[in-house]
């Protein structure tokens, strides 16, 4: 192997942080031969998965036995990408998410009649896509992790091609995200023009020292990326687009977008700010507070008479990341820890709650089981699975003794550190607004029903993989709110700063 | 031992879980192990861990265990950590071996109802409710407990549920602790705005330097906290919804509204002895609602006639003598009180327990009689107990508490509280005395059938043995807690006091034998006297609060209701709700499902974006 | 303000003198050209023969998926060009990228194939009921599953 090692090459510290980068590109190359070889669905998902715990061997062993063995960080491979604890952390956490979005959609999948195994190859690519975005620290590994994680994801929204309505949401999907990729484009082509130089380091360390027009232009080209990433986080008022896509995608497929893909792009918002001293212009802060009371309100608002459950978890998620920006907006190591333990707990949460909406549904159906009215009663039917279902909303809700009550806690926590009362106050006025949807959905499942209803996990949902996730899920989301402490050790641990 | 300390609390916890879970699914029997078998537990290692601490004596006087720490965000680390002093194992041993007791007698006494696994889910959860109480080392777990064992109270006093008397009285119950509850937790957000801590023991070591002697800020809170313990003690002027609480099943007034649950607020005083220290005006009015109270239910329970209320108000009026000794400073005096009290007034509810249930039911002493012969072991404990009640002197371990009271009252200079004691214990032998003769003594009324079995004697008897001069002899390891009273170690007068206290008491039950064995003429003459007539009815009454809350408060609130019955207040905040469904109904519609308009949005959003960049 | 006119009045200019052209254009015509209207004026003319059939050709599918694939790998193969040219300078490192880089697109090749995107005609009815892999299977054709309870 020394042939590995010449000029130019990597050494072998970058080649095994490079390793869950490595193994998942590898597993996707395997996965395709897989499919040629012989279509099977169980054969196909299970190499992914196992794949995807490979990737994710080497951050557990990092995280969870640091005296066993640990990753030798940071190392910065090529100018384009950077991997040290933060990244690690986020790429663990994406790993996660496309695991369970994984066995979720073995379960989906089981009832769907066309070619059931390319979900994976596409989630694999997105997943690849979220490790790149995670790592990078230049403009280039951006653009091209951005597009990895999102072309796929067109082709995922869209993956039921007889549905019309999963159709659209891919159609819809592909032509917005073109025009913010334009806007992140264009954006970047402004920078470069003043800095001469696309290395987030780099920009930072010019920063300070740029004036007048030519900081008027960077100052616009980072508006444009702010649009650009504002769009994929569906921050207002670009939202306009989550609930069709939410609503139209297969559910497994929705449980991904909502989680991973924000995920990823948010880690490197926050990266971004950091690294390239995005936090000394000062208007740019505005527009973030701008974005983050609009998504506060609009997210909010919006959810509050919805009647379908994916539209309103979409909604929810606006208002989500409008909580998050508050934490980046107030800045510094405690925003940075707040961010790490609110994505921690937000991923958990809608993971498990688009997962209970798998298991109840099946591409065999028209749709998904998204009606409130479908879960009517869910209770009397299947106790177990609107208990978890129950917590993901109590959750989200950020009711005490749950995952989301935590992270709340750390953004309030982080705006009253910088005094952010306005941002504050639209964050406590919107948990106020959002306990009346969730608690309005959670009476949903408990009332009696009168009639048979159309649409119900089969009963032996928990015996499979996908059931077993999301138990697993619930039990994350209980030990976070009642046990903390070891993984917000995990979140300051993966610090930026 | 120590490290095993949670146990103590999670024992009853896990009883409550599984019998909660398990109701309709589990035996009577099975139900009876759990139920009971956890209270046991707690009870061993709460023994193990007391000789524990008491052998290795740490210096501060407490051993305390972080059990676990919530998160811990910049200085915000919200532990929960249990603490074990010689209060709190006081506390402990007397709620954990009481409790154990009447868990075992209630394994009988609810033998066959329906609710049973119910009511040993609601005992349990009680159990670990108030545990949870004393051992919590912040007054936050403080405050949750006392929540927790008001709410069991509540499910339990109203555990006969079909009967809508019963939900009402558990009503009443739960919304007069609940007036207290709210000034007692409005004392500890001031607390904690001044102090910045509500862990107790750093609270109680910050205080001295903070606040002056009688400083305002001080004073409001140690009323505020005694608004609380007041509540849960049934004490004037939050006193009435004791006697109703009677309404639960007698093992529950046993446990909760005599031995542990109403001394809480006595604990609570003790606990935060610091406050009420450096405010004196607080304390001094400790004192009095103690004399008050006492002697206001002395005279209500002369002439009650339901078994269970007349020990209700006795119940009160004990309370009363731990408040009065709180206030006149003997601290440890009134903790002494609290334990001997817990063990005859459980004997005394338990031997009413076993008489009501003899008699099929039948609460008025005036329907009862003769049942001397027939219930041996109910008779020898209400001997027992009503005598330590009455303190009969040297025999009892009432005597040993309660001469002590008095004697600290005395020797503190307390001249008005120690006549009010002493009065009141006059009152004591007679209506207890009233209540035994007339009972057990004279004409037959009705058949009764005794008892048996271990789970009926085992506990009537170790109570009656603890409430003999035995309890009396306890030596309480409150040194490092509490300090000493007034006159602690004897005095001149101390012999002279316990005489003088002591023929009080006898001369108190040789009036009621006069005036209650045999034919009762005297009070019946008495009763139907022009003077008499009315003073009965006034006592029987309990001095009217119950009428005189009604006018105040009861009837003022319901015209309110009915004023506001077309919800005028709500319509500010219904405003609120409704601009944001309008906006709803606004923004919905932007949601057009055009791809035309979304990539329009995109591009509005993004000239608003620009503009905010470069305009700002 | 004076020095912003001062420094933009040609770009002002610029900008009038293109408006004016456009109008001009357009208003020229509008006033001088001819008009005529009649229902045959709307017809696509077609050397004065009246055209058969609908504009709207449909082409099969597979001219588009070639034509798909060709792109693809002929991008993919103007990368070989880019290491052609410094193959002494990327030297065995280079050598190594390029072979995954080939092998990848191979596999992505036999992934086409075995899917029969290259096939050009569709699969006879015998072929495709083996369990042979397929590029698109239509959901509705397929055999349902049983409905689970």
């Amino acid at each position: 192997m020394s042939f590995l090692y010449v000029h130019g090459g990597l050494t072998p510290a970058q080649w095994i942080t490079l390793l869950p980068i490595l193994i998942l590109s590898a597993t996707i190359v395997f996965v395709t031969g897989a499919i040629a070889i012989k279509r099977h669905h169980w054969w196909n998902a299970t190499i992914s998965v196992a794949g995807l715990n490979l990737a994710l061997l080497p951050l557990f062993v990092h995280f969870w036995l640091p005296q066993l063995w640990t990753l030798p960080l940071p190392q910065t491979v090529t100018p384009l990408l950077g991997i040290d604890g933060y990244a690690c952390f986020y790429m663990a956490m994406i790993l996660v998410t496309a695991l369970a979005t994984a066995t979720l959609s073995h379960a989906y999948m089981e009832g769907y009649n066309g070619n059931r195994e390319e979900v994976y190859l596409l989630l694999l690519l997105s997943t690849l896509g979220g490790l790149v975005v995670v790592c990078s620290r230049h403009f280039a590994s951006f653009f091209i992790g951005l597009e990895l994680l999102s072309v796929p994801l067109y082709g995922m929204a869209g993956y039921l091609v007889k549905e019309r309505r999963s159709l659209e949401a891919g159609t819809k999907y592909l032509v917005l995200s073109a025009v913010a990729s334009a806007f992140i484009l264009f954006g970047m082509a402004l920078i470069y023009s003043q800095m001469g130089t696309l290395a987030f380091a780099e920009i930072g360390a010019h920063i300070g020292v740029i004036g007048g027009s030519e900081r008027s232009v960077i100052v616009l080209g980072s508006a444009m990326i702010l649009v650009g990433i504002g769009f994929k986080l569906s921050l207002s008022p670009f939202h306009l687009w989550t609930p069709d896509v939410y609503e139209g995608a297969p559910a497994p497929v929705t449980s991904y977008l909502a989680t991973a893909s924000k995920t990823a792009v948010f880690a490197l918002l926050v990266r971004y700010f950091v690294e390239a001293r995005a936090y000394q212009m000062p208007s740019l802060v505005n527009v973030l507070s701008a974005l983050a009371i609009l998504s506060i309100i609009f997210g909010n608002v919006l959810a509050l008479r919805q009647d379908n459950l994916k539209r309103l978890l979409a909604y929810s998620s606006i208002a989500h990341f409008g909580y998050l920006l508050v934490a980046v907006i107030a800045s510094g190591p405690l925003a940075v820890e707040a961010v790490g333990v609110y994505l921690l707990t937000y991923v958990v949460t809608t993971l498990a709650a688009f997962g209970v909406v798998t298991l109840m549904s099946s591409p065999y159906n028209d749709h998904d089981a998204e009606d409130i009215f479908d879960y009517r009663g869910l209770f009397w039917r299947r106790p177990y699975l609107t208990a978890i279902l129950t917590v993901a909303l109590l959750s989200l809700a950020g009711v005490p003794l749950t995952a989301g009550f935590i992270g709340k806690f750390y953004v309030i926590t982080a705006g009253a550190d910088k005094h952010l009362w306005l941002l504050l106050a639209a964050v406590v006025l919107g948990s106020a607004v959002g306990l009346f949807y969730y608690l309005r959905t959670m009476i949903q499942l408990y009332l009696r029903q009168r009639w048979v209803q159309k649409y119900s996990a089969p009963l032996n949902w928990a015996q499979g993989t996908g059931g077993a996730m999301v138990v697993l899920l619930m039990l994350a989301m209980l030990l976070l709110g009642i046990f903390p402490t070891p993984f917000i050790a995990l979140v300051q641990a993966a610090g930026l700063l | 031992m120590l490290n095993l300390l949670f146990v103590v609390f999670l024992s009853p916890l896990l009883g409550f879980i599984v019998l909660s879970l398990g109701r309709g699914r589990i035996s009577q029997n099975l139900a009876t192990v759990i139920g009971v078998g956890s209270i046991g537990v707690s009870a061993l290692v709460t023994l193990g861990a007391g000789i524990q601490l008491l052998s290795h004596m740490p210096a501060d006087g407490a051993y305390t265990q972080v059990l676990w720490q919530w998160m811990e965000v910049g200085s915000f680390t919200p532990r929960f950590a249990l603490r074990l002093d010689g209060l709190s194992l006081t506390m402990c041993g007397v709620i954990t071996g009481v409790g154990f007791l009447i868990h075992l007698f209630a394994s009988w006494y609810m033998r066959g109802d329906e609710g049973f696994t119910r009511f040993f889910s609601y005992m349990n959860l009680f159990v670990a409710s108030m545990l949870f109480l004393v051992l919590g080392d912040n007054l936050l777990f403080l405050y949750f407990g006392w929540e927790g064992v008001g709410l069991c109270s509540y499910l339990l006093i109203g555990f006969w549920y079909q009967d809508p008397a019963n939900g009402s009285a558990a009503r009443k119950a739960f919304i007069v602790t609940r007036i207290g509850d709210t000034f007692m937790a409005i004392g500890l957000f001031l607390l904690f705005r001044e102090l910045g801590t509500l862990d107790i023991s750093q609270a109680m070591a910050t205080a001295p330097g903070h606040f002056e002697v009688g400083g305002n800020t001080v004073t409001a809170i140690a009323f505020l906290l005694l608004g609380g313990a007041v509540g849960k003690s049934a004490q004037l002027p939050l006193q009435t919804w004791l006697p109703d609480a009677m309404a639960g099943p007698t093992p529950v007034s046993a446990l909760i509204h005599a031995a542990t649950m109403v001394t809480a607020g006595v604990y609570l005083i003790a606990r935060t002895r610091v406050l009420f220290e450096l405010a004196p005006l607080a304390l001094h009015w400790v004192g009095i609602i103690g004399a008050v109270t006492l002697l206001i239910a002395g005279f209500t329970a002369l002439v009650q006639t339901d078994i269970k209320r007349i020990l209700a108000y006795s119940t009160m009026s004990q309370i009363g003598y731990m408040f009065l000794a709180l206030g006149a400073g003997a601290w440890q005096a009134a903790i002494f009180h609290l334990m001997t009290h817990a063990f005859f007034k459980a004997l005394l509810f338990l031997s009413a327990g076993a008489v009501i249930l003899a008699c099929h039911h039948e609460q008025d002493i005036f329907k009862m009689g003769g049942l001397r012969k027939k219930l041996p072991l109910p008779f020898w404990s209400f001997i027992v107990g009503g005598g330590a009640l009455c303190a009969v002197p040297y025999l009892t371990a009432g005597f040993y508490s309660k001469d002590e009271i008095l004697w600290q009252a005395y020797a503190g200079g307390h001249l008005n509280l120690f006549l009010a004691g002493l009065f009141g214990a006059f009152l004591t032998s007679i209506y207890t005395f009233r209540l035994i003769f007339t009972v057990f003594f004279g004409k037959e009324h009705s058949a009764a059938n005794s008892g048996h079995g271990l789970a009926y004697t085992l506990p009537l008897i170790v109570l009656l043995a603890l409430s003999t001069f035995i309890g009396g002899q306890i030596h309480l390891p409150l040194a490092l807690v509490l300090p000493a009273g007034p006159g602690e170690g004897g005095g001149a007068d101390e012999t002279k006091i316990a005489l003088l206290s002591g023929s009080v008491a006898v001369i108190g039950i040789a009036l009621a034998a006069l005036l209650f064995l045999g034919e009762r003429k005297f009070v019946k003459w008495l009763k139907n006297s022009t003077l008499g007539a009315p003073l009965a009815a006034f006592f029987g009454a309990a001095f009217g609060f119950d009428w005189l809350y009604d006018k105040l408060f009861v009837q003022p609130f319901l015209w309110l209701v009915r004023v506001n019955k077309s919800d005028y207040l709500d319509r500010a905040i219904m405003a609120g709700a409704g601009s944001l469904q309008s906006l709803n109904g606004v923004l919905t519609k932007t949601q057009t499902g055009r791809i035309r308009w979304y990539a329009a949005s995109v591009a509005l959003g993004a000239v608003l974006v620009i503009a905010v960049a470069v305009l700002s | 303000m004076p020095s912003l006119i001062a420094q933009n009045w040609a770009f002002g200019i610029y900008v009038a003198a293109t408006l004016a052209i456009v109008f001009l254009m357009l208003g020229l015509s509008y006033v001088l050209g001819g008009r005529a209207r009649g229902r045959a004026k709307n017809d696509p003319f077609e050397s004065g023969v009246v055209s058969p059939g609908s504009g709207h050709l449909r082409i099969s599918a597979k001219f588009y998926l070639v034509a798909m694939f060709f792109v693809i790998f002929d991008l993919e193969a103007v990368f070989l060009y880019a290491w052609a040219v410094s193959i002494r300078q990327t030297g065995w490192v280079g050598f190594m990228e390029v072979l995954v880089f080939v092998a990848v697109l191979l596999i992505g090749l036999v992934y086409i194939w075995r899917l029969g995107g290259l096939d050009w005609a569709p699969l006879s009815r015998t072929q495709r009921s083996r369990s042979l892999p397929t590029l698109y299977r239509d959901p509705a054709s397929a055999p349902q599953p049983k409905p689970q309870a």
